[in-house]
């Protein structure tokens, strides 16, 4: 029988390869998202619910921010292959530069890029507090 | 006590079929199946899982030969004690997997292995390191009473292990219909890995989804919902140490800062509880997804 520190051996040169092989394959980036209804369906996850009323995307697909009823706000964003959504509370750091703006949470960073100043102007109009 | 470890031997095969699947998947741009950090935290996971599990070998044996060595009847290693231990050890899976989503102390152990957004062969690896802390061993004690040979069942737990390895797959559809309702297969196991609220706990089986059927917790893959893998809350991190105790961290929070007389609700309770029901769980979730609909 194989012991346990032959065995440890053996699987970690197969993850290696394996780490190797989904690098090669190209399985890292940034994803896009599909559209506003990929943003929508990801944020309606959230807990509690969000009933999206408007939804602003980044210009390359990479993020977006969005608004429901209640007038919470949500920022969805790659994580991975993948996208995560996020509540934005209070504690969350909004800082615009141009066509940028810059979201930062409790161990999360989000960037949102638009095509126009006045799309992010709305955004901005806001009250974050 | 005669033992026999199966997974060594299927370690091989675990990675030769991974290694088929990231090439269907590049083959067919599937971008999304798979994430070299999410496999890497996946397969890290893995390893971590054997370690753990020769670490708590030793104890889960003595634990089951003491408790066999009270059974009345001692079935011993003859042929036929073989299958049915193995379908009385996936009954006995059934209740701890179903356990393991309702009860907070045990999901806190097996959520890494839903934490990954991926459903993928090297999801399958994402397992557990602290099953012995969260006492998964006692729900082979009832076979060992039983008086099945305590070596017969850590190998049937090693063989139904190595039988659901395959079905954490999106590169087969359905199998064919009579293997569909007798056995788990993809299709089920995939419903059982998704935050779309009317899959969320559901389809516990590991080899047999009979359990399902009978106790009510079956819910078929629907053609036309996409699905979308994960947890309610998705972790959103790469981080191993995170992935493996996240859940333990968030018990130690919640016990420390909730009033005295809801402490242990936060240990046994369904996850998603809380004592001023500012979350939700998986049936509140269900439930607005249907007044919504």
């Amino acid at each position: 029988m194989l012991g346990t520190p032959i065995i440890l051996a053996l699987a970690g040169v197969g993850v290696c390869l394996l780490i190797i092989l989904a690098l090669r394959y190209g399985f890292t980036g940034v994803p896009r998202l599909e559209g506003n209804a990929e943003a929508v369906a990801i944020a309606n996850g959230l807990a509690g619910g969000f009933d999206v009323q408007s939804c602003i995307m980044d210009r390359n697909g990479h993020c977006a921010l969005l608004i429901d009823t209640q007038g919470r706000r949500a920022v969805v964003m790659p994580h991975g292959a993948h996208f995560v959504a996020r509540l934005l509370g209070n504690e969350a750091l909004v800082t615009r530069q141009g066509k940028t703006l810059s979201i930062q949470g409790e161990g999360w960073r989000a960037q949102l890029a638009t095509e126009s100043d006045n799309e992010l102007d709305k955004v901005c109009a806001i009250s974050w507090d | 006590m005669e033992d026999f470890d199966p997974i060594p031997f299927a370690i091989p095969l675990f990675i030769l079929m991974i290694i088929a699947e990231i090439a269907w998947a590049h083959s067919t741009g599937r971008l999304r199946a798979y994430e070299a950090r999410d496999t890497a935290v996946s397969l890290a996971l893995g390893l971590g899982s054997i370690i753990a599990g020769a670490v708590a070998a030793g104890a889960v044996a003595v634990i089951l030969i003491r408790t066999h060595d009270w059974a009345p009847v001692q079935i011993g290693w003859v042929w036929w004690a073989w299958p049915l231990c193995y379908v009385a050890d996936d009954f006995a899976y059934y209740w701890q997997h179903r356990l393991g989503h309702r009860v907070r102390w045990f999901w806190a152990s097996h959520v890494n292995h839903h934490s990954s957004q991926h459903y993928n062969l090297s999801t399958a690896l994402r397992q557990t390191w602290t099953g012995f802390i969260a006492l998964s061993f006692i729900f082979r004690i009832p076979l060992a009473l039983a008086g099945f040979e305590p070596g017969m069942i850590l190998t049937c737990v090693a063989f139904n292990l190595i039988y659901q390895f395959w079905i954490h797959t999106e590169a087969i559809g359905k199998m064919p219909r009579w293997f569909e309702a007798v056995m788990n297969t993809p299709s089920h196991h995939r419903v059982h890995h998704a935050t779309n609220p009317q899959y969320l706990d559901r389809n516990y089986a590991g080899t047999f989804v009979i359990w399902d059927r009978l106790f009510g917790t079956f819910e078929a893959e629907a053609r036309d919902e996409p699905i979308r893998y994960g947890l309610v809350n998705q972790l959103g991190s790469f981080n191993l140490l995170r992935a493996a105790f996240h859940e333990w961290v968030a018990i130690g929070r919640d016990v420390w800062s909730a009033p005295w007389r809801h402490k242990l609700s936060y240990l046994w309770r369904t996850p998603g509880w809380s004592h001023d029901g500012s979350r939700e769980t998986s049936d509140m979730i269900r439930a607005r997804s249907k007044t919504e609909q």
